[in-house]
C-alpha cells in the first residue's frame, strides 16, 4: 500500500533542501508574481470590448500556469532520474528500504516543487479575478485541481525514463539534451495553436476528446467565452463536463506511468505492464474510444468505424505464443528484445537428485 | 548468512551465471575474484537485489531476497565501482539524505552520522559540497552511507578501483575493521595481492560458473600448492640449490644471485629439518621465507582466462 506522508518522504526533503539552499524560489516567486500583476496591468490598458478584462486576465493566468506547470513538471521530473541514471546513483535508492513507489513519489513531489509554489502564487490573483466576475469559484477551484493533475501528469510522463545508464559517446549526450529541449520547446508552439483552434476541435468528437480530456484547453476556451461548462464529453450517449472528466483523465494517465516505471524499477528486465495489464490498458482505450464515437443513429455505420479502430488498436495487444516473430510484438510486452512472458518459472531450485538425497 | 542456490542469470543470449551454488557463513570477508566479464558484478547486484535472476534461490540472512527484497535491504549495504554521489549536495546532507532513507531514528540521525564520518575520517569535510571532495574522498563517504544503517551484510564491488596506495591503504583497514565487529563482507577487486591480506575466503568466477570457493588454506591445500620457499644466503647459493636438487620435496628450483627459491611440497613439519641442514653444512644463512601462496598464484594457477 503506497503512503502518503511525503513531508517526510526523504527525496522530497533533500529536493527542498537542495532547492532553497542554492536557488531562490521566493525572489522567482515574487518577480512571477510581480510579472502577472503588471500583465493584468497591461491587459487592463489594452482590453478589447469582447471579453471582460477580469475574465480575459483568469484565463490568462491559468493558460500560463499550465504550461509553467506542464513543463516545469516533466523536465524537473525527466533531468532528476535521467541524472540519477546517468550518475548511478538511482542503484543506491533502490536498495533503501523506501520502495520504487515512495522513490518515485519522492520525484513527483519533490523536483517540481518550484513548479507547485509558483502554482500557489496565481492562487489570490485568481481569486481576485473570480470576485470581479470571471468564473464561479466553482469553476476556479476545478480548473486549479486541474492544474494540480496536470502537473502530476506531466511530472509522472517524465518519469519514464530508461534505467540503463547510457553510452560514453559523445553523441549521446548532445542527443540527450536535443531530447529535454524538445520537450519544453514542443508543447511551447503546440499548445497556443491548440488553444486559438479550441473551438474548431470542439467538433470532432476524437479531437475534443484528446484536447479536453488530457488537457485544460477546452475548459479554457470555455471560460473565455462565459462558460467553462460549455464543453463537454460525450460518453455512450451520456454528456459530462470536461472540467469534471480532464482531472480523473490525468489522474488514470499518471497513474498508469507511475505504475509502469515503478515495475521497471523494481526489475528492469521485466516489460513495464504485465500482459493482463496491457489488455486492461488496451480495452479501456478501445472502450472509451467507442463511446466518444457512439452515434445511436448511425449504428451500423459507427459499428463498422469502431470495430475497424478495435483491429487497428489491438495490432499492438502481444501475442499469445512467444514464438511470434519480434516485430509483430506488442511495445508493451518487449523489454530489450526479450519477451518475458512465457519464460520458464524461476526462483526455484532445481528438484534433488538421487544422490544429493542420500547425503 | 548468504546462501545461493542454483542461480542462472541470463542476458538475452548470454549467460552471465550457471549454477552457482555458494554459502558464506557469518563473519567472513569473501573476496570474489576473475577475469572481466566472470559474472561478479552480476553476483553482486543479484545479492543487493538489484537484478532479478532468472533461475535460483538466493538468501541474505534467511530472507529470500526474490520473494521479499524490501526486508534484505536493511541488511546490506552496497557500494559500486561508481563512486555515485550528488555533487550539490554537501557531505552530512548525503548521509542524512540516506540516513532518511534507511529510516534511521531522528533521535540517533545526527550522532550516527558524526560516527561514520570519524569512522572514515572525513569530520573536517562535513559541511563541504561534494563536488570539492577527490575521489578518495568520494570512495571514503560512499563507504560512510553503506554503515549508516549498520547492516550486517556488505557488498562491495571494486571498492579500491582508481584510488592511490594511500587510499588502498586506508580503505585496507576499514575492512579490517568491519572484519573485527563481526561483519559479512562480499568484495571484488582486481587487486589480488590486497584482497590476500584481509580475505578470510575467495571465489574464483570464470565464465559465470565458480570454479572453486573456500577458505584460502583449504583451498591452497586442496591444489596442492604447496608452501613457497625464498631462502636468502651470504654466499654459497649453489650449494644451497645442490642441497635443495637431492631433496624431494623440493621443485622449481631457481636461484637469483644469493637468493634461491622453489616450491616445497614436504609439508611445514619438515622445514626445521632442512633449515638444521642448510646450518650444519655451514652455509651462511641470511633468511628463510616460507609462504603458502597467494590469491595471484591460485588465480593464475587455476584460471583459464575465459570471460563470461
Amino acid at each position: 500500500m503506497i503512503r502518503f506522508d511525503f513531508w517526510d518522504n526523504p527525496i522530497v526533503v533533500s529536493a527542498f533542501r537542495l532547492k532553497y539552499r542554492r536557488g531562490s524560489p521566493q525572489i522567482l516567486t515574487c518577480l512571477y508574481v510581480l510579472g502577472l500583476v503588471g500583465l493584468g496591468v497591461l491587459l487592463y490598458h489594452f482590453q478589447g470590448p469582447s471579453i471582460p478584462w477580469a475574465r480575459l486576465y483568469l484565463v490568462c493566468i491559468l493558460g500560463i500556469q499550465f504550461v509553467i506547470s506542464s513543463i516545469y513538471a516533466l523536465t524537473a521530473t525527466m533531468a532528476s532520474i535521467k541524472n540519477e541514471v546517468v550518475n548511478r546513483t538511482l542503484d543506491f535508492q533502490r536498495i533503501t528500504t523506501l520502495s520504487p513507489r515512495q522513490i518515485l513519489l519522492g520525484k513527483l513531489l519533490g523536483e517540481p516543487s518550484g513548479g507547485y509554489l509558483l502554482a500557489v502564487a496565481t492562487v489570490p490573483l485568481a481569486m481576485v479575478a473570480a470576485m470581479l466576475g470571471a468564473a464561479s469559484f466553482t469553476a476556479v477551484a476545478l480548473l486549479y485541481l486541474t492544474l494540480v493533475t496536470t502537473g502530476l501528469m506531466f511530472g509522472a510522463l517524465g518519469l519514464l525514463q530508461p534505467l540503463e545508464p547510457p553510452s560514453t559517446k559523445s553523441g549521446s549526450g548532445n542527443r540527450a539534451g536535443a531530447g529535454a529541449a524538445g520537450w519544453v520547446f514542443l508543447p511551447l508552439m503546440i499548445l497556443p495553436v491548440l488553444i486559438g483552434n479550441a473551438a474548431r476541435l470542439a467538433q470532432n468528437p476524437l479531437g475534443a476528446m484528446l484536447a479536453g480530456a488530457f488537457t485544460p484547453i477546452l475548459s479554457l476556451q470555455g471560460m473565455a467565452v462565459g462558460d467553462p461548462w460549455r464543453h463537454q464529453a460525450v460518453f455512450w450517449g451520456v454528456s459530462i463536463p470536461y472540467l469534471v472528466v480532464t482531472p480523473w483523465v490525468q489522474l488514470a494517465v499518471a497513474g498508469l506511468a507511475f505504475h509502469m516505471m515503478a515495475r521497471k524499477m523494481k526489475n528492469p528486465l521485466d516489460p513495464p505492464l504485465t500482459k493482463k495489464q496491457a489488455y486492461a490498458v488496451l480495452l479501456v482505450a478501445d472502450v472509451v474510444v467507442a463511446g466518444t464515437l457512439y452515434d445511436p443513429s448511425r449504428l451500423i455505420g459507427g459499428l463498422v468505424a469502431q470495430t475497424g479502430l478495435f483491429c487497428v488498436a489491438n495490432l499492438g495487444t502481444p501475442p499469445p505464443s512467444p514464438r511470434w516473430p519480434s516485430s509483430a510484438r506488442s511495445p508493451c510486452c518487449c523489454s530489450s528484445g526479450r519477451p518475458r512472458w512465457g519464460a520458464p518459472e524461476r526462483r526455484r531450485p532445481r528438484p534433488r537428485t538421487p544422490r544429493s538425497r542420500s547425503r | 548468512m548468504i546462501d545461493i542456490k542454483h542461480l542462472r542469470m541470463e542476458y538475452d543470449t548470454t549467460v552471465a551465471l550457471e549454477n552457482l551454488t555458494l554459502e558464506i557463513p557469518r563473519g567472513e570477508v569473501f573476496g570474489l575474484i576473475g577475469p572481466n566479464g566472470a559474472g561478479k558484478t552480476t553476483l553482486i547486484r543479484i545479492l543487493a537485489t538489484l537484478l532479478e535472476p532468472t533461475y535460483g534461490e538466493v538468501r541474505v540472512g534467511g530472507v529470500d531476497v526474490l520473494a521479499d527484497p524490501l526486508a534484505v535491504h536493511p541488511l546490506i549495504g552496497y557500494m559500486s565501482d561508481f563512486f555515485s554521489l550528488y555533487d550539490a549536495m554537501l557531505t552530512w546532507e548525503y548521509l542524512d539524505h540516506f540516513a532518511r532513507c534507511y529510516k534511521v531514528d531522528a533521535k540517533r540521525r545526527d550522532r550516527l552520522i558524526g560516527e561514520v564520518l570519524e569512522l572514515v575520517n572525513l569530520e573536517v569535510r562535513r559541511d563541504a559540497e561534494i563536488r570539492t571532495l577527490s575521489r578518495g574522498m568520494r570512495q571514503r563517504l560512499c563507504f560512510a552511507k553503506s554503515l549508516l544503517h549498520e547492516p550486517e551484510v556488505l557488498l562491495l564491488d571494486e571498492p579500491a578501483s582508481g584510488l592511490d596506495p594511500a587510499g588502498r591503504l586506508e580503505f585496507r583497514e576499514l575492512i579490517r575493521k568491519l572484519h573485527e565487529m563481526g561483519r559479512t563482507v562480499v568484495i571484488s577487486s582486481h587487486i589480488l595481492t590486497e584482497m590476500t591480506e584481509f580475505c578470510t575466503s575467495v571465489g574464483l568466477l570464470e565464465g559465470g560458473r565458480l570454479v572453486v570457493a573456500g577458505r584460502m588454506d583449504e583451498i591452497l591445500d586442496r591444489m596442492h600448492f604447496g608452501l613457497q620457499l625464498e631462502i636468502e644466503v651470504l654466499d654459497q647459493a649453489d650449494r644451497l640449490a645442490a642441497l635443495f636438487e637431492r631433496c624431494p620435496g623440493a621443485s622449481g628450483l631457481a636461484v637469483n644471485g644469493s637468493r634461491v627459491t622453489c616450491r616445497w611440497d614436504a609439508g611445514r613439519e619438515a622445514l626445521p629439518a632442512m633449515h638444521r641442514q642448510i646450518v650444519e653444512e655451514g652455509i651462511p644463512l641470511v633468511s628463510f621465507r616460507a609462504d603458502s601462496g597467494d590469491l595471484e598464484d591460485l588465480y593464475m594457477r587455476i584460471s583459464h582466462h575465459k570471460t563470461s
